[in-house]
């Protein structure tokens, strides 16, 4: 990759910042075409994936991850997500290594690991 | 059985409490070749220690990069077992060694782990110290001039480039020149070099055969060196990042005795290996690469090891640390960056020359080039009186060397001086894994530079040398030996007593 997915994500951000609303439209095919022309395209995931972080951040929120062991019934998810801010971006995945419980993690370097995985690791080391 | 074994664990499971907090992790984003990009960990410091909560067990790495968004760690166990999205978490510790003095006769690896197969290191874990990997080198304050010497048991290293406790010397030299003998020697005259006080050694193994280790520490059994050594391997089977931090923790063995006041010797087999690990690591890492696509803190990595060796005053102990690095060179070039680089660190080398090696002069000293820069001053009285004049010999014979083919029309003072050279390199050729004891080294070198040994031919050098050693040590050992071994000095009664006997010799010779 020529250019990091943060940096390409920070340019878009400021870019998109300073235009008129007119021009943001046109700026956004540019910028795909940038990618394309740099031959960054197989990182356009981890680039969008910035640019998301960067407009959730940018709005005073948090990137947040929940990792459940299985599927679980939508009101306890929808409890769950209502502990959060409405500006958080919150992303739900499925982990069965988890056994049981939920993972939380926060900006992507604070976590509260409520999960029987790490309960049965720390009770047989 | 199994039911006392159920109903612990029973009590363990009803006594488990556990509360569910906020931690600080990183997340792994990349893994491969060693090496862990880890994201978040924004706290993290250079070199802390990481721990990576594989799916299985939990590895531990080494802090290297710290990027704006990203750590760079390098893992130093089973590296394939880290995978994306495994959890990491910060130790605030730096990288340590258990040390003590159980570690003696061990063969361990750059982590502290037993790899001779003959149980735990510690059997009183409690009188271990932990010792860091990477640690400051003492200070200009706590150290003082190097005064005592270390033999090698190598006659013409002993007599011409003598080094001293605490003095860092270089061992450069082509691939099969005898650099790991030379420095095995030093090892095993350790065990035979009395007054003074006994020498711990320890020999890092870098990038090595996992058959040349076996090797050596056979021949360091079978001579009965193991018992004052303690071998850190590192081959070259092992990860890299090992590799990388072999000649640390060899260097922190080393410092355990000497701040318990004793001398210590470290040996490095062999720092172009080591910079090539660091190399490995350094591009896997992204880091940018400079000459030789060695990353640019490269005499920093040496630099920084071989400072640590030292003599230390006797307010700190009066310890000393002696390392003796070995640096491989390609086809003879020592102006290469890496030799170069270790040549400028140290205080002198000691260069090994194929040519000389093929010409059957072993160890292939090459006189010239090899200097010791410390060394003279902790050279024993008697090493000096005697081969005060052996470099200056030496130097006149190699410059009259030339002019050997014409040897019949030269004067007889040139002749003279050209036979006496001859002798001379034939009096310091030495077999391997023959050190010879500093007073016998006295002995033999008074004898061919006072001339005794002029009429001896070439080939009856070796004989000569084995009788005239065989002689002292029956009829001579309390009026020669011993005074010269205890005193460190050649006196006038003692010089006259060897006198007698050398004559006494030649007549039965």
């Amino acid at each position: 990759m020529k250019y990091s997915p943060e940096l390409y994500a920070r340019a878009f951000m400021e870019t998109v910042a300073q235009a008129s609303q007119v021009k943001q439209k046109a700026l956004l095919s540019r910028f795909l075409e940038i990618i394309v022309k740099n031959g960054d395209y197989l990182g356009i995931k981890k680039i969008l994936s910035k640019i998301e972080e960067a407009v959730v951040r940018e709005k005073g929120g948090r990137m947040i991850t929940l990792e459940f062991a299985r599927e679980v019934e939508k009101e306890l998810a929808e409890r769950l997500k209502s502990s959060f801010s409405d500006n958080d971006h919150i992303l739900t995945l499925l982990n069965p290594e988890l056994v049981a419980g939920v993972r939380v993690l926060v900006d992507g370097e604070s976590e509260l690991d409520m999960s029987l995985q790490r309960k049965l690791k720390k009770l047989f080391t | 059985m199994s039911y006392d074994i159920l109903e612990k664990l029973k009590k363990e499971i009803e006594g488990f409490k556990e509360k569910p907090e906020f931690a600080k992790v990183g997340v792994v984003v990349e893994a491969g070749d060693g090496i862990a990009k880890i994201s978040g960990l924004s706290g993290a410091l250079s070199q802390e220690l990481l721990i990576v909560q594989t799916k299985d067990s939990e590895v531990p790495a080494l802090a290297f990069n710290l990027e704006e968004t990203l750590v760079g760690a390098v893992v130093l166990g089973q590296a394939h077992s880290c995978q994306v999205g495994d959890r990491v978490h910060k130790t605030g510790k730096v990288l340590s060694i258990k040390v003590g003095q159980e570690l003696i006769g061990r063969v361990l690896s750059p982590v502290g782990e037993a790899l001779d197969g003959k149980g735990v290191l510690f059997k009183k874990p409690q009188e271990a110290a932990d010792y860091f990997l990477e640690r400051q080198a003492p200070s200009v304050i706590d150290r003082e001039s190097v005064n005592t010497p270390l033999h090698t048991g190598v006659k013409a290293i002993d007599s011409m480039i003598p080094i001293g406790r605490g003095q860092r010397e270089l061992i450069i030299g082509d691939r099969q020149t005898g650099k790991t003998a030379l420095a095995l020697d030093a090892i095993l005259n350790q065990k035979q070099d009395r007054g003074r006080p006994q020498v711990i050694c320890v020999y890092v193994a870098i990038g090595q055969k996992n058959s040349k280790v076996a090797k050596i520490i056979k021949k360091l059994q079978e001579a009965g060196a193991i018992d004052y050594t303690i071998v850190v391997s590192a081959p070259a089977s092992s990860p890299v990042a090992l590799q990388y931090l072999a000649p640390y923790a060899g260097c922190a063995i080393g410092e355990y005795f000497m701040d318990k006041g004793r001398d210590a010797l470290v040996i490095y087999d062999d720092l172009s290996k080591h910079a090539d690990a660091y190399r490995q690591l350094s591009l896997l890492l992204r880091r940018p690469p400079g000459r030789e696509a060695y990353p640019g803190d490269i005499f920093y990595l040496h630099a920084r090891l071989l400072e640590r060796a030292t003599k230390l005053n006797p307010e700190k102990g009066g310890g000393s640390l002696t390392a003796l690095p070995i640096i491989e060179t390609k086809l003879g070039d020592v102006s290469a960056y890496i030799p170069t680089n270790v040549i400028s660190i140290t205080d002198g080398q000691i260069y090994l020359e194929s040519g000389l090696f093929y010409q059957g002069i072993r160890p292939a000293l090459n006189v010239g080039l090899s200097v010791s820069r410390i060394g003279s001053s902790a050279q024993t009285k008697a090493m000096k009186k005697v081969a005060g004049r052996l470099r200056l010999e030496l130097a006149q014979f190699r410059e009259l060397q030339a002019f050997v083919q014409f040897s019949s029309d030269l004067d007889e003072n040139t002749r003279k001086q050209i036979s006496r050279g001859r002798l001379l390199t034939e009096v310091l050729k030495q077999a391997d894994s023959s050190p010879l004891p500093f007073e016998c080294q006295v002995v033999l070198l008074f004898a061919a530079l006072q001339g005794f040994a002029d009429d001896v031919s070439l080939e009856r050098v070796g004989v000569f040398e084995e009788r005239f050693e065989e002689y002292l040590e029956k009829l001579h050992l309390e009026d020669i030996l011993k005074p010269i071994q205890e005193t460190g000095n050649l006196d006038e009664k003692t010089e006259s007593a060897l006198k007698k006997a050398l004559t006494n010799f030649k007549n039965t010779f």
